[in-house]
């Protein structure tokens, strides 16, 4: 008995541990797919069925299956394997990765636990429009000189390699004038001359569709390396610009734009930048970003005479100037007229050249510009250059009239210039150009020409050259070259055309400053005003233009009936000090010769003040004793509630009588409610008492007499003003 | 004896079976990862203790409201699960230099607590997060799921996206290592962020309804090995078109409201052609309802990318160029700022952008760092973050494009 309870025991533990190790075996094959634990079909899992999707070239493709049910609702991890169609691999970064392959992806989700057989999840992600090839450059902005061989940029073409390539070209043309040229034996690497180009790749599919890219672009000159912004292209954005708003009490950004048909001369430039200065700015602040490196412009810069130059221009409605401050500099700005501004380190208020490249770079160094006209314009910018001075032989010349005379400079480096004949006078923008340098001079006399190099890294300095032109038998000139009128009406000086008359010369006449031209032509008559203007006369003859000018001086307007201001012609309006702020109207309601205000409305006190005809009240005073009174006569149309209309004393010191001083809203300011006009009085001894105050040649810019009126914002208020004078104390109304 | 040797087989014979069977099959929930034979699971949360769950568990940024729930329908197991009532976060992204204490908006789920006596903020053996969630709207709801990298949840790591839908959802995130460790030390993982889509609305009663439990995370024994994944071309700093790019991208702020929206996109889809390649950058520019005046958002690139590019290796005459597409309709000024690891930053220049054109901006290196001053606190010799940075605005969202940050040879400009 003992023996066989042995044996039970030897067998029992026989049969346990084979039990153990057919579980271990069990345990160790667990994960095994030949012999699974559990087997799951595809119909036990939830929304496991094989999937097409669509997805965009070079869209980020998020994976969306993290888990996998089954009927009973109990969830299994699921692992992601994403593969290109061509077999590829795909690194999935976040659970996302990005379509870049047009041949399209397969990915495979499986039960992560090797536990389960399952069937795999294969989504098939497809590529959308991936039968037609999409074609472009690698790399589109690229900047080449003619100096250097141009790298051009390869091009990449995404498509199915299912449906194949049956073609591809690279095209290259040279285009100048609407002309396209083409170039041969296209290298990544050659070197072009200067002028704008176009690179086209095209790709065709064997399928017939095709893909192109285009990639516009212009090889810069190697002048173009002294650039600080040429302004050539539009391909650079160099310029800021913002303005101080009077409406909003900001700054406010102005867009700059390429402008592709304005520019200072065709020979030396290509285009321009633009901006738009509204009304509502007063000042506007702009500044040039350099495209130059800093070691180009230390280095170009510190040649002798060597200068930052650029050229600027304005547009404006108005017609009047605009005053600019660049670095130490100020430069008045004319109408229609390129100005070059050119720069030292020191005049651009900087110790040293790196200083003010680090100024620029950094853009603390700008240039404001006045609007103190309160009235729109386009300021043009264009090369902004490192500009030195350029030596050469610049011949004087001689002609007759009539005849064409030959400009040449030259120089040691055989530069290339253009010529400028000025034969109006020198601030005459009608002047001629010319790249061969032959022009015919319009007038007679002793003229002047200048050399210009055509590459804007030099400028012209003194390269001037007299050109004499002998008056021969076909003068055009008038009798005089100056004429003195009074103030009015007169015969118009006639240019003689060999000594005779000319009946088909036209005329025109200019003021010799920025101010608004009042004196006018009408037939063969001009009315004249005070200053001085410059009339142009120009004829044809036997296809040859001929031009001739005269000074005209235009004495003072005459003061009458005591008149400190009578508003009676547009001249009048050179008489205050916000002229952009009036029109002049003739005749209104009766009254002869009237202004009217309609600007600045947003001004907390819109008004005026007078410029030069208060200095009169001297004379007045010889026949007006203190007494007498200072009146002004106006209406207003439309007028707010609580309109009032005064006169206001601006200035140090106590020399105004406070009965009269309306400072601000004070009681002698009037209440306007009508449309009628109105006078308003003002003791003349507050004139008489402070003469030497306001009008004496130390008077300070703010000792002044200003109208004013109370803000007219609200509505569309008109102010119309007939007259300002003396009125005896006994004619007072 | 008989009874007695029958009963010591018995157990040993039981006890050999447990041995051999090991623990109990938790199988389905590994993480499958080859880096270790050893994976332990553990059930962090699981909604049952209202101290250990709910007390640890953090609101932070205006994420809105958590509860205990104890409705049996939306427990997945034991009697209480927790109600998430989430408003959302005003931006899900990795912005930086936000003011002090102004956590990004999420659920912080901590990975440690000295009270319980656990510790499992190793990130690099992290390797799953699996828990239950009840989506009770009648529609799908997206959660983003990330790590939590900086203790006061001030960074997150990049999140992934589950698209819940309605009923019980099983979620298992798997966070991407190598991802992680582009701009993180795994090795400090605070918790696990959990957020939702902004409802645009600060009460709850506009709050969808989710209902959270059993949140368990696997962990294995030997660390997850990382790629390098910042892997650029010569002078190249950032061209958007490799995949990990996205992932060095980040806005700085001082209000996470006002960080901009970044996404690479493919250029033509905007009707533009890249400066380079076929991916730019897009950046949504958001509008503050006040100008205070001194206020500059922005956007940059990690320190890992500038460790990367190894600024050390380039001269004075180099550049770092990059071009940017102005697509509001007004000209923008886009202050460019670089700061070195000592704290300092100075503007290397302002990149004056007008409206729909592209533009180069181009930085001398060594101008740059004359800024810095001489010595070792220059620019390359200690680089740190480069934000574009703008000033605020009011009115609409603004535009802009960037593409081809690089760094170019001072002789082609």
């Amino acid at each position: 008995m003992k023996k066989k309870n042995l044996l039970s025991v030897v067998l029992i533990l026989v049969c346990l541990l084979s039990f153990d190790l057919a579980l271990v075996g069990c345990k160790k094959d667990d994960g095994k797919k030949d012999d699974p634990k559990n087997v799951l079909s595809r119909n036990d899992l939830a929304e496991w069925e094989n999937e097409t999707e669509e997805a965009e070239l070079y869209e980020t493709y998020r994976l969306s299956v993290f888990s996998a049910y089954d009927k009973n609702g109990k969830a299994y991890r699921v692992t992601p394997d994403v593969k290109q169609s061509d077999g590829e691999a795909v690194r999935v970064m976040n659970n996302e990765f990005v379509v870049d392959y047009a041949g399209g992806y397969k990915i495979t989700y499986s039960l992560t636990d090797e536990s389960y057989s399952a069937p795999e999840k294969v989504v098939t992600l497809k590529v959308k429009n991936s039968d037609e090839p999409y074609v472009y450059f690698e790399k589109t902005r690229v900047v080449y000189y003619d100096d250097e061989p141009c790298a051009l940029p390869a091009y990449v073409c995404h498509i199915d390699p299912e449906v194949g390539v049956s073609a591809e070209s690279l095209k290259l043309e040279k285009i100048s004038g609407g002309k396209r040229v083409g170039i041969k034996n296209i290298a990544s690497e050659m070197t072009l001359s200067a002028g704008n180009y176009e690179l086209a790749a095209s790709v065709t599919a064997k399928n017939g569709k095709t893909g192109e890219c285009v990639l516009p672009f212009r090889v810069r000159s190697s002048n173009e390396r002294n650039a600080v912004a040429a302004f050539n292209d539009a391909n650079t954005t160099n310029l800021y610009a913002s303005f101080w708003d009077n409406s909003i009490y900001a700054f406010n950004a102005i867009k700059a734009t390429f402008a592709s048909d304005v520019m200072r001369n065709a020979t030396v430039s290509q285009g321009s930048y633009c901006i738009e200065v509204p009304q509502t700015a007063t000042v506007a602040t702009c500044k040039v970003i350099p495209e130059i490196g800093e070691k180009e412009f230390v280095e170009a810069m510190s040649k002798s005479g060597a200068v930052y130059s650029l050229w600027l221009s304005i547009e404006a409605d108005d017609g009047l100037s605009r005053s600019i401050s660049v670095g130490t500099k100020t430069v008045d700005l004319k109408n229609g007229k390129w100005t070059n501004v050119t720069l030292t380190a020191e005049e651009a208020g900087y110790d040293d050249i790196k200083s003010f490249y680090k100024a620029l770079v950094l853009t603390k160094f700008g240039m404001t510009v006045y609007n103190s006209n309160v009235s729109p314009f386009k300021l043009y910018f264009d090369s902004a250059y490192v500009s030195e001075p350029i030596e050469a032989d610049f011949a004087d010349v001689s002609c007759n009239l009539g005849q064409s005379v030959d400009l040449r400079a030259t120089n040691a480096q055989n530069a290339e210039f253009y010529y400028e004949l000025y034969d109006g006078t020198a601030e005459n923008p009608d002047s001629q150009i010319s790249e061969s340098g032959t022009l015919t001079p319009r007038v007679a006399g002793t003229l002047r020409a200048i050399a210009h190099p055509v590459s804007n890294r030099y400028y012209s300095g003194n390269l001037w050259a007299t050109v004499t032109v002998k008056a021969g038998n076909n003068a055009f000139k008038f009798a005089n070259e100056e004429y003195s009128f009074a103030f009015g009406k007169h015969d118009r000086p006639t240019a003689l055309l060999n000594a005779s008359s000319c009946e088909n010369a036209t005329y025109r006449i200019e003021s010799t400053t920025s101010e608004n031209c009042f004196t006018s032509l009408n037939d063969d008559k001009i009315s004249v005003y005070a200053g001085e203007y410059i009339l142009y006369a120009e004829t044809a003859l036997d296809g040859t233009v001929y031009s001739a000018y005269a000074k005209i001086i235009g004495g003072n307007a005459p003061s009458t009936s005591g008149d400190i201001e009578n508003f009676d012609d547009p001249s009048s309006l050179k008489n205050v000090d916000v002229p952009q702020s009036f029109t002049y109207i003739g005749d209104y309601k009766g009254a002869t010769g009237v202004v009217k205000f309609d600007g600045a409305r947003t001004y907390e006190w819109p008004g005026f003040a007078l410029k030069s005809s208060l200095t009169e009240v001297e004379k007045l005073k010889q026949n007006y004793t203190a007494d007498d009174y200072v009146a002004i006569r106006f209406c207003v149309e439309n007028a707010p509630s609580n309109f009032f209309f005064f006169m206001n004393v601006v200035g140090a010191g106590a020399y105004a009588d406070e009965n009269y001083v309306v400072d601000f809203i004070g009681s002698s300011a009037v209440t306007i409610t009508d449309s009628e006009w109105h006078v308003y009085y003002i003791k003349a001894k507050i004139f008489f008492d402070n003469i030497d105050a306001f009008f004496n040649a130390s008077a300070g810019e703010n000792d002044k007499v200003t109208f004013r009126w109370t803000n007219n914002s609200l509505n569309d208020a008109e102010i119309y003003i007939d007259w300002i004078k003396m009125v005896k104390a006994s004619e007072k109304v | 004896m008989k009874k007695f040797i029958t009963i010591i087989l018995t157990l040993v014979s039981l006890a050999t079976i447990f041995v051999a069977c090991g623990k109990p099959d938790n199988s389905d929930n590994s993480s499958g990862t080859d880096n270790s034979d050893e994976v332990k699971e553990i059930l962090l949360y699981d909604f049952e203790d209202y101290d250990k769950s709910f007390q640890l568990m953090r609101v932070c940024g205006y994420f809105g409201a958590v509860n205990v729930n104890k409705d049996a329908k939306y427990v997945k197991s034991g009697k209480r699960s927790a109600l998430l009532q989430p408003l959302g976060p005003e931006s899900l992204g990795n912005a930086q230099g936000v003011t002090e204490g102004n956590p990004e908006t999420c659920l912080y789920i901590p990975l440690s607590s000295q009270k319980y006596g656990f510790d499992y903020t190793d990130g690099n053996k992290l390797a799953e997060v699996r828990f239950s969630i009840y989506n009770a709207e009648n529609k799908n709801l997206n959660l983003y799921v990330s790590l939590i990298m900086e203790k006061k949840a001030q960074r997150l790591s990049p999140c992934e996206t589950f698209a819940l839908k309605p009923g019980w959802n099983e979620v298992f995130y798997t966070p991407d290592h190598s991802v992680i460790a582009i701009n993180d030390d795994l090795s400090q993982c605070y918790g696990i962020a959990l957020n939702f889509d902004n409802v645009h609305s600060r009460y709850l009663k506009d709050a969808p309804k989710l209902y959270l439990d059993d949140l368990s995370i696997t962990l294995v024994d030997k660390p997850f090995q990382t790629e390098n994944l910042v892997v650029l071309k010569d002078r190249e700093v950032c061209d958007f078109e490799s995949d990990w790019q996205k992932y060095v991208l980040m806005s700085k702020v001082d209000d996470r409201s006002n960080a901009p929206d970044m996404e690479i996109i493919k250029a033509s889809d905007y009707g533009l052609v890249a400066p380079s390649g076929s991916r730019v950058l897009r950046v949504t520019m958001k509008p503050t309802n006040l100008i205070v005046g001194t206020v500059y958002n922005g956007f940059g690139f990690t320190q890992a990318l500038i460790d990367a590019v190894g600024f050390g290796k380039y001269g004075d005459d180099d550049y770092f160029a990059f071009d940017v597409y102005n697509a509001s309709d007004m000209p923008m000024d886009f202050p460019t700022v670089f700061w070195n690891t000592k704290e300092n930053g100075y503007k290397g220049l302002n990149i004056l952008v007008n409206p729909g054109d592209w533009a180069t901006a181009r930085i001398s290196l060594g101008m740059l760092d004359e800024l810095f001053g001489k010595g070792e606190r220059t620019y390359r010799d200690n680089p740190s973050n480069i934000v574009i940075q703008w000033a605020e605005f009011t009115g609409e969202e603004r535009v802009a494009f960037f593409d081809n940050f690089r760094i170019e040879k001072g002789a082609t400009k």
